[in-house]
C-alpha cells in the first residue's frame, strides 16, 4: 500500500535518508523506531506529503506523492490521517469541534457529522470531554482527541508521531491498546513512530523497522509489554 | 448552504474569542467610514444649496427712456423666448417707485417728493435652472440689448448668489476630492487590519492545511469574517451618522437658517447610503481578505 523506493532526504549538510526503501502493507501495525532526531517524524510527514523527499519515489496506494496535484493531495492527506506529538489542536475550540474538523473538510454536516463524532468519543470512551477547550485538558486528554480527530474521517492510513510520550502509565495503557488493535479492528495501515518499542502492547505482533545509517531495516524483535517493565 | 451557515457562526465565534481585537477592527473602519460618508453628505448638502440658489435667480433688464408700450411687450416676448426664462414682468415706472419706497422703510420720506418720471422702465426676468444655466441666459440676455434696441442695461442680481454658487462648487469639489482620499485609506486601514486577522489565524489555517483542506475551505472562513467585519464597521458607522444627524444637526439648523429647508435630513438615512456603506463593507473586506490571504504566508 505505501512504498518507499530509493527515498534521498537533506536538511542543508544534514542526511536523513539514503536509498530509503520500504514497504507497508494494508491493515499492518509497523513500528518505526530510532533515537531522537533520527529522521521518524520527517519520514511520517513525508509519506503525508507534507515535506517533499529529494529523489525517489513514495507511493501510497499507487499514486506517487510528488506528482499529485495540491487538490489530490488534501484528499490523500484526508485519508492517510496524522496524530502529531505536539497534539496540533485548536486550544480554543472545544474537543468535539476539532474532532469534527476532518468530517467539516470533507463536506459532512447536520446529522451526519454529528452521528459520527458521537461513535468516536463513545469509542474511545471521551464523551464526557466533549465540551470541554483543549486548552483546558491535560495532555493524555489531548493525545486522546488527537487520536479521535484522526480517525474521524475513516482514514485508511494512521501514522502515529510519539503518540505515548510524556503520558503517565494508567493513560500509556489505555491508548496503547487502543492504537495496537486498530489495524484489526478498524483496518487501518498503522505507522507508529516511537524512541521507545517497549510502549507497545504484547498482545499484538508489529513489523518493527529500525532507522540505522539513514535507511530502515527490519528488524525481528520480540516487544515486551511495557506494562511487565 | 451548510457551509455558508458554519463560516457564519465561525465568524461570529471568532468575534466572541477575541472581542477586543474586533471591536478595534471595526471601530476603526467604522470611524474611517463615517468620516468618508460624513465629508459625502456635507457635499452633497453644499450642492443642493449650490443648486437651489442658484435656480430661481432674477435678472433686471432696464429700458430705454418713453419707449412705446408695443416696443416694450416685443421686448418683454423675446426675453421670455429664451431658454431657461420662466417668468417676465414689466415693472413701471410708478410700480419702480412704489418698491424702492417700500424697501427704504423709515427712509421712505427721502424719495417721496422724487416724481416717476426719475425712474426707469424694466422687465423683471426670472430664471430657473443651476447656477450654469443662469449663466447663459445672462449671457443671452446681453447679448439681445447689442441686437434689439431699447434695453440699455441688464442687470444681474444673480451676481452674488453666482460668487457664493462658484464658492460652494470649489467646496464641493474638494469634498470629492477629500472623500476619496478617506476611502482610499479606508480600504487601506481594511486591508491591514484584515491582514492582522490572518495572522491571528495563521497557526489554524496551517493546521486545517494539515488535515487536508482545499484552499475554498481555507480561504473562505477568512473571507468571511473580513466582510463581516467590514459590514459590521460600515453599518456602525451609518448608527454614528444617524446619531450625528439626530443630535448634532439641531445646532447646524440654527447656522442655516432658512436654508435648513434645503438639506435633505432624510439622506442620513437614506436607503442608497445604507446600501453602499454596506456594499462598500463587504466589497472592501472581501478583497481584502483575498489579499491578505494571498500575502501572509500560510
Amino acid at each position: 500500500m505505501i512504498i518507499l523506493e530509493n527515498v534521498h532526504k537533506k536538511f542543508g549538510d544534514r542526511v536523513i535518508f539514503e536509498n530509503l526503501k520500504a514497504s507497508f502493507n494494508p491493515f499492518s501495525l509497523n513500528i518505526i523506531t530510532g533515537p531522537s532526531g533520527s529522521g521518524k517524524t520527517t519520514l511520517l510527514r513525508m509519506l503525508r506529503g507534507e515535506i517533499p523527499a529529494d529523489a525517489g519515489r513514495i507511493r501510497v496506494k499507487d499514486k506517487e506523492i510528488g506528482k499529485l496535484r495540491e487538490s489530490s493531495r488534501s484528499l490523500l492527506a484526508r485519508s492517510i490521517a496524522m496524530v502529531y506529538q505536539e497534539g496540533n489542536l485548536l486550544d480554543d475550540r472545544s474537543a468535539i469541534e476539532n474532532i469534527a474538523l476532518p468530517l467539516r473538510i470533507a463536506g459532512i454536516h447536520g446529522s451526519a457529522l454529528r452521528n459520527k463524532v458521537y461513535e468516536i468519543t463513545e469509542k474511545l470512551e471521551i464523551s464526557s470531554l466533549s465540551f470541554i477547550n483543549c486548552g483546558d485538558l491535560s495532555g493524555g486528554e489531548r493525545r486522546l482527541i488527537s487520536i479521535a480527530r484522526a480517525l474521524a474521517f475513516s482514514p485508511s492510513v494512521i501514522l502515529l508521531d510519539e503518540p505515548l510520550a510524556n503520558l503517565d502509565k494508567t493513560m500509556r495503557k489505555r491508548i496503547s491498546e487502543f492504537l495496537c488493535n486498530l489495524s484489526v479492528n478498524e483496518k487501518i495501515l498503522v505507522i507508529w513512530a516511537t524512541h521507545d518499542v517497549h510502549e507497545i502492547a504484547d498482545t499484538v505482533h508489529p513489523y518493527v523497522f529500525t532507522i540505522k545509517n539513514h535507511r530502515l531495516e527490519l528488524s525481528q524483535t520480540i516487544i515486551p509489554s511495557f506494562i511487565e517493565n | 448552504m451548510m457551509n455558508l451557515y458554519y463560516y457564519f457562526i465561525q465568524s461570529l465565534k471568532a468575534f466572541r474569542r477575541k472581542p477586543l481585537t474586533h471591536l478595534l477592527t471595526v471601530g476603526t473602519i467604522a470611524l474611517t467610514l463615517t468620516l468618508a460618508g460624513g465629508i459625502t453628505l456635507t457635499a452633497n448638502a453644499l450642492r443642493t444649496i449650490s443648486e437651489k440658489w442658484g435656480s430661481g435667480a432674477m435678472v433686471a433688464v432696464y429700458l430705454k427712456d418713453g419707449l412705446p408700450e408695443h416696443k416694450v411687450e416685443t421686448i418683454r416676448k423675446k426675453l421670455t423666448e429664451i431658454d431657461g426664462v420662466t417668468k417676465t414682468r414689466v415693472i413701471s415706472k410708478d410700480l419702480a417707485r412704489k418698491r424702492l419706497i417700500q424697501s427704504l422703510e423709515g427712509d421712505a420720506d427721502l424719495v417721496k417728493s422724487v416724481e416717476n418720471e426719475f425712474f426707469p422702465v424694466s422687465i423683471e426676468v426670472v430664471i430657473h435652472g443651476e447656477t450654469e444655466k443662469v449663466n447663459q441666459c445672462v449671457e443671452k440676455m446681453k447679448k439681445l440689448s447689442g441686437v434689439v434696441a431699447g434695453i440699455t442695461d441688464v442687470r444681474d442680481v444673480h451676481t452674488w448668489n453666482k460668487k457664493v454658487g462658484h464658492v460652494l462648487d470649489i467646496v464641493y469639489l474638494i469634498g470629492i476630492i477629500l472623500m476619496i482620499i478617506v476611502l482610499v485609506s479606508t480600504t487601506y486601514i481594511i486591508m491591514v487590519t484584515t491582514r492582522l486577522t490572518v495572522e491571528n489565524h495563521l497557526s489554524e489555517i496551517k493546521l486545517i492545511k494539515l488535515l487536508g483542506a482545499r484552499s475554498g475551505f481555507i480561504n473562505t472562513p477568512v473571507i468571511f469574517e473580513a466582510m463581516l467585519t467590514g459590514l459590521a464597521g460600515a453599518a456602525l458607522s451609518l448608527l454614528f451618522l444617524w446619531a450625528a444627524g439626530h443630535f448634532g444637526l439641531p445646532g447646524l439648523k440654527e447656522m442655516l437658517g432658512s436654508s435648513w429647508e434645503m438639506i435633505s435630513v432624510n439622506d442620513f438615512l437614506n436607503i442608497r447610503i445604507i446600501g453602499l456603506g454596506c456594499a462598500f463593507g463587504l466589497l472592501s473586506g472581501l478583497l481584502s481578505g483575498k489579499l491578505a490571504l494571498m500575502t501572509v504566508k500560510t
